[in-house]
């Protein structure tokens, strides 16, 4: 098991405790794309940052190849990021300052790999991501479509062990997001990358193998998707 | 840490006039400590250079006259200085190892057609090192000058010049003859004139001195080679119990000071370098407090930046940056901004000095009966450079701590959820 999650907890303490994941169990196998769908205020959101090690758990028990992820260390945290996950934002960031190749390279910088390296390793995924002609321009520079390839890229650079997609398609249009999906899929299927994405579209979670619901911080039903028919929009590949 | 560098230009080069107006606040603390020490500097040098160009261990003694009448001796009687005052100054104490007379007096210096005034001053060789004189040509009265009485003189160099009807090759002189009054006397010697004369200083040997002033040949002056008297307070008690030896020598009053003047270089000499380095603390703390609002508009910009970037640096942080590696970037782009401008300042600032050198440093004051220099070798030493150099370093660094640090304590969450 890639991903295990044991009756995980999580409670913002704020002015109205608010007890947002309610004991989590889940396991996500090496190899597998799922989707994790639920409403805003469902603990998706909460749940992807737990599973990003972005954020901290309040009891239960979370390992990433059997490895406990627990009471880290900024540091520590921020080392197992950079080799364990590779992350795809709704909002691609990007830094603006730096150019699509420089944007893919930032995560080899902080392995410490060095310049010449990091830049060639960069450019390999530029080109399988179809951007060669644009890795020397700025995100403002790019279509939406583009600079979330930027970000696909830079996500797959340090062959991480699990891709999170935070809603890869919520700010693009239909077409682009089939695309997206598409080579999604594709990255899942040929590099037997373990893909989550985390959505409330149903046509993008239509997309993955396995579609996990949850709702009010439990996890709910759980669907094989084999046959991508699990949606009405399923069929035809409309997304929106 | 090129690759810090190039992450730390690509940031600069996105927020230029920010940078321009932070890095202006940082130039002017510099040029402003540069310009304060280096005239500073400049104002002590012409102290110095004023005061006394002499070794410091020096006590010259001039003579006085009585303020009472003391046991049949009238008030107002002139204590005059012989040979036996020297031995005697010389065993009065054995802090005191050497004890040297002078006999001063005026007279004209001619070479044909030219003649000047010149104050002419019996010595003993040692005097040259006393007084720190710059011979640039021939030799000093040496002890066969002394034992030989023989006429031989030592001028300056503008007292060389004008004899020689304004020729600057005052060497020239060396070996010919001049009139002292209608005595000849043979230049073996040309030293440097001091800077604030009062007019020509001239060098015979002392014994030939004594022999051309006949009326009783007294002494203008004992100086007094001395060791170990560190404190003023040692110093005073000395000078106290050499007045009152002197007095007792010579029959008059022991308690009456003004028998007898005492010029003490040294402890004017300490009294200076402890102005001096009073004045250097003040102008230091002024520059520091100067730099400070520089370094507090570093700080707040450093502060806006961390802020402004916040969302970058939670993606920086979602990638794998560590919290070192995010106050690194802080701490090291404040320090270029402080270190870059500051170089700037300290060029400017030395340029600065230079002029001012150049102009209010190379002209002396005139003061009607004698020329002064208020500025003097306006500028700041090698060793100020390289301070300056540290303090921007340290400056920079302490100015990008605290944004440093809230740059790194900030959660990846919170900092993603930013505005961009």
């Amino acid at each position: 098991m890639l991903i295990e999650l044991k009756d995980v907890n999580k409670t913002y303490f704020g002015a109205q405790p608010l007890h947002v994941l309610k004991g989590i169990n889940l396991g996500i196998e090496r190899g597998e794309f799922v989707s994790i769908m639920g409403a805003s205020g469902s603990g998706k959101s909460t749940l992807l940052n737990i599973l990003g090690i972005l954020d901290n758990y309040d009891s239960g028990e979370y390992r990433i190849d059997g490895k406990l992820i627990w009471d880290l260390t900024e540091a520590k945290a921020a080392e197992y990021r950079n080799k364990m996950i590779g992350f795809i934002f709704q909002s691609y960031n990007l830094i603006g300052f730096k150019t699509a190749v420089e944007n893919v390279e930032l995560p080899l910088f902080y392995q410490g790999v060095s310049r010449h390296k990091r830049h060639e390793m960069a450019m390999e995924y530029i080109e399988r991501l179809g951007l060669k002609d644009w890795a020397g321009h700025y995100p403002n520079e790019m279509s939406g479509g583009q600079k979330q390839r930027v970000a696909i890229a830079r996500a797959l650079v340090t062959k991480p062990d699990i891709i999170l997609a935070d809603a890869p398609t919520g700010a693009l249009d239909s077409k682009t997001s089939v695309e997206i999906m598409e080579l999604l899929k594709e990255l899942n299927e040929r590099d037997k990358l373990t893909i989550i994405v985390v959505t409330h579209e149903s046509g993008v979670a239509n997309y993955t193998n396995k579609i996990i619901h949850i709702k009010d911080g439990v996890i709910g039903q759980i669907e094989e998707n084999r046959a991508h028919d699990a949606m009405r929009f399923g069929s035809d590949g409309v997304l929106k | 840490m090129f690759d810090l560098f190039t992450e730390i230009w690509s940031t600069l080069r996105q927020n230029k006039l920010r940078t321009a107006l932070t890095g202006f606040a940082v130039s002017w603390g510099i040029i402003i400590i540069i310009v304060l020490l280096g005239t500073g500097n400049g104002l002590m040098n012409a102290l110095m250079n004023n005061a006394f160009d002499t070794v410091q261990n020096i006590i010259a003694v001039y003579p006085g006259s009585t303020s009472k009448p003391y046991n049949g001796i009238k008030e107002g009687t002139v204590l005059r200085f012989n040979d036996r005052d020297i031995a005697f100054s010389e065993q009065f104490s054995e802090k005191i190892d050497r004890a040297y007379g002078s006999l001063d007096f005026s007279d004209t210096l001619s070479l044909g057609k030219e003649a000047l005034s010149s104050y002419i001053m019996g010595v003993d060789p040692q005097l040259k090192d006393v007084w720190r004189l710059n011979l640039v040509a021939g030799r000093f009265i040496n002890k066969s000058d002394i034992k030989d009485k023989s006429k031989h003189i030592v001028i300056d160099d503008n007292a060389a010049t004008q004899l020689l009807g304004d020729d600057k090759d005052y060497s020239k002189i060396l070996g010919r003859h001049i009139n002292m009054g209608d005595i000849p006397f043979k230049v073996i010697g040309i030293v440097e004139a001091e800077e604030q004369s009062w007019g020509h200083n001239s060098y015979i040997p002392y014994s030939t001195a004594k022999t051309m002033r006949t009326e009783g040949a007294w002494l203008s002056r004992i100086t007094m080679e001395f060791h170990d008297l560190e404190t003023k307070e040692a110093n005073e008690e000395f000078e106290k119990g050499y007045k009152r030896a002197m007095n007792i020598f010579h029959g008059m009053d022991p308690e009456d000071t003004r028998t007898t003047y005492l010029s003490n270089y040294y402890l004017s000499n300490q009294e200076i370098s402890k102005a001096v380095r009073i004045m250097r603390t003040a102008l230091w703390i002024l520059g520091l407090l100067t730099l400070l609002s520089g370094i507090v508009g570093v700080s707040n910009i450093m502060l806006i930046t961390v802020k402004e970037r916040i969302h970058e640096f939670g993606i920086r942080k979602a990638l794998g940056a560590k919290p070192l590696s995010i106050m690194k970037l802080i701490v090291v782009e404040s320090v270029v901004i402080t270190a870059f401008f500051g170089y700037i300042g300290m060029v400017i600032g030395m340029v600065a000095d230079f002029a001012l050198d150049k102009t209010i440093g190379s002209h002396p004051m005139d003061m009607g009966i004698m020329q002064m220099y208020i500025f003097k070798n306006i500028g700041v030493g090698f060793d100020v450079a390289i301070e300056a150099t540290l303090l921007l370093i340290v400056a920079g660094t302490i100015a990008g701590i605290i944004p440093a640090w809230k740059g790194a304590r900030v959660r990846p969450i919170e900092a993603l959820r930013a505005e961009k």
